[in-house]
């Protein structure tokens, strides 16, 4: 058996089912292993693709996500979604080829450092130099992939090793590292800050669903009965229907979950990791509270703010021990009527209104469906707008925020969870980034349904040059687009164009009665943007929630 | 005023000594050192030897900033080849401008 094969046998051995890449030279022997193997090949038509397909699969399934591809330029096109992963934390494992042993360090044809570049995208990085060694790097890419918090591990694999005879080693055994969990003097004291605080608020990350902590934190809220808010990345671990949710806090977040943040007195942060665009400045984020931090990641604690009492290791059963009752009713009510205050879509007009048309496609989708989305303002318009029940149903490119996230990992999620219907929400900027993978759509007849804001515009770069740049518009026309929906179907994808609002639900009905892939092509109005804004330097409370040129032109 | 690390940040550098202890991998000195300039932290002085046996690096550095050292030792500690970084010692202080400040 040459290293190609044990390589193959090993992923096929622990359950790897699928996979996604792209051929070339220094890797083809791990494609004619694959030739003759059970596991499934998805051939994306970039890399990038191929490695955002691995990331969708990854967060909508909890299983580690597969992507393959040669050296030099194949790899280094994996790197911007190893990134993405990394900081958001999806265990991929990422296959490369690379030029023989002999001709590493020569400049060889198709040589690149790959290496040397993962360094900083990547939870690992191996390079496998003896062919007996290749099953067992991948056994310890796979571990490092999804223990700990997880991350993307990259394999680099000289063709020549490939090609060696090699000893097969069978994946590792998952063995249990259960720990019997003893009631700690942090723990006590934790408990006892959260039985006397007043006005307490979980603010709740994209760390609860990694550590399949979402019932439990269910449990301890409504237990509790304290507020809670989620970040991007934590949409879905709170029921939406749970009464003292308040939103998504920070930039985009609403009002009510931001100023509950702002007037706590306890923050209890699950899970999360007071990124910037969470914290706005972050001298005056939740100026009052003493702060709980709780998190898988260590080196997450102190980091920016400085937390009372840390809690690592186990989520799960850390907020099972917190899970007390406390005296926030009235605190609760507070908030409660803050949150009732909130939210309209009476926009006027004939003009299809985002906001609205996500909101009833929200409200349309089967249960358990995911929304894969881009990124820029319909990116928040989803989150603001649309309801999640598990942050495996939510995909987005939370801390890297990558344009052409959205196709590709649509693409994943759909392979992960045939039975769920995939919707992608992209905008007309995003959508063109990785827009080749229309052709994997086709090639796999895999019934993506594609909802395309089109506003004509890079619309969130637009917003930042209306409100801070003076309204100085510097290449962020995209009115020479393609017809999205000719572009379409030439990979046999049907769909329409609407423009009007009546046009909106029968549409929506008709794309989700379809069978397969379908595009529903959306002109928006370019002046719309996203409310509320936090705008940058400011705090949490100094949301702008009025648009203060809406009846001008832009240019 | 919350405890935030920004405002623990000043003018004032600190230079710290580190031992740090780790598995002997062709690339292991790239990563360290990665983590030191990504994490900000100017390094001033590095040495490094191998163990009897071969299979274990043992570096020292000096390195400076004007954040917590803390912040620098938890993303160390996090790499896969790093075996131990023993606690850092304050080697002195100073206030002058820095890269990062």
């Amino acid at each position: 058996m040459n290293g190609a094969n044990a390589l193959v046998q090993n992923l096929s051995r622990r359950g790897v089912r699928h996979v996604f890449g792209y051929p070339g030279g220094t890797i083809m022997p791990v494609y004619d292993a694959l030739l003759d193997s059970d596991v499934d090949h998805l051939l994306c038509r970039h890399e990038q693709g191929a490695a955002f397909a691995a990331v969708g699969y990854a967060r909508s399934s909890g299983k580690p996500g597969v992507c393959i591809a040669t050296s030099g330029p194949g790899a280094t096109n994996l790197i911007t979604a190893l990134a993405d992963a990394m900081l958001d934390s999806i265990p991929v494992v990422a296959i490369t080829g690379q030029v023989p042993t002999s001709l590493m360090g020569t400049d060889a044809f198709q040589e690149m450092d790959i290496l040397g570049m993962s360094l900083s995208c990547t939870k690992h990085s191996f390079l496998v130099t003896d062919p007996d060694d290749i099953c067992e790097t991948l056994n310890k890419a796979f571990e490092l992939a999804c223990s700990g918090r997880p991350g993307p591990v990259l394999v680099d694999i000289p063709k020549d090793v490939q090609l060696a005879e090699a000893r097969f080693q069978p994946p590792l055994s998952s063995v249990s590292t259960f720990q019997a969990f003893e009631e700690s003097p942090k723990i006590t004291a934790a408990r006892e800050m959260i039985k006397n605080s007043r006005q307490p608020v979980a603010y709740v990350g994209g760390g609860v669903g990694m550590a399949d902590a979402v019932e439990t934190l269910r449990e301890f809220l409504n237990t509790t009965g304290m507020p809670s808010v989620c970040t991007l990345k934590g949409l879905g671990a709170v029921h939406p229907d749970s009464p003292g949710y308040m939103g998504m806090l920070g930039m985009h977040g609403t009002p009510a979950a931001n100023m509950a943040v702002q007037e706590s007195d306890l923050l209890i942060a699950i899970g999360a990791r007071f990124d910037d665009r969470v914290t706005g400045k972050l001298d005056s984020f939740a100026p009052n509270a003493k702060v709980i931090h709780l998190d898988i990641d260590e080196a997450e604690f102190g980091k920016l703010r400085r937390p009372e009492i840390t809690l690592g290791g186990c989520l799960k059963q850390n907020l099972k021990s917190l899970t007390v009752s406390t005296q926030c009713e009235q605190w609760l009510e507070n908030c409660q009527a803050r949150k009732s205050e909130s939210g309209n879509y009476n926009k006027p007009g004939d003009d299809i209104y985002a906001p609205l048309l996500l909101n009833q496609l929200s409200k349309r989708l089967p249960e358990n469906s995911v929304v894969s989305c881009d990124v820029g303002q319909h990116q928040m318009w989803v989150a603001q707008h649309m309801t999640f029940t598990h942050p495996a149903n939510h995909l987005s490119s939370g801390g890297l925020g990558t344009m052409g996230f959205g196709l590709p990992a649509a693409i994943g999620a759909a392979t992960a969870r045939p039975e769920d219907t995939v919707v992608l929400v992209s905008g007309d900027g995003s959508f063109m980034m990785n827009v080749q993978e229309l052709a994997s759509i086709k090639r796999k007849k895999l019934p993506v349904k594609i909802v395309l804001l089109d506003n004509q515009r890079l619309g969130m770069v637009k917003q930042w040059q209306e409100l801070f740049f003076d309204k100085r518009y510097s290449e962020t026309d995209l009115s020479d687009n393609p017809d999205f929906v000719t572009l379409a179907s030439a990979f046999d994808i049907p769909g329409r164009m609407i423009t009007q609002r009546q046009e909106v639900l029968p549409a929506m009905e008709e794309m989700l009665q379809a069978e397969g892939a379908w595009i529903l092509h959306v002109c928006i109005d370019e002046r719309e943007n996203v409310w509320p804004l936090v705008p940058p330097g400011a705090s949490n409370h100094e949301m702008m929630t009025q648009e203060p040129t809406t009846s001008e032109q832009s240019a | 005023m919350s405890a935030t690390i920004n405002a623990a940040m000043n003018t004032a550098i600190s230079t710290y000594s580190l031992d740090i202890h780790c598995y002997k991998k062709p690339e292991v000195v790239e990563r360290l050192l990665r983590v030191v300039r990504h994490r900000g932290f100017s390094l001033d002085q590095f040495s490094m030897s191998s163990s009897h046996c071969g299979n274990h690096l043992q570096a020292c550095l000096q390195v400076s900033s004007h954040r917590p050292v803390e912040l620098l030792t938890a993303q160390l500690n996090k790499l896969y080849d790093v075996i131990e970084v023993q606690k850092p010692q304050v080697t002195s202080v100073s206030v002058k401008a820095g890269l990062w400040s």
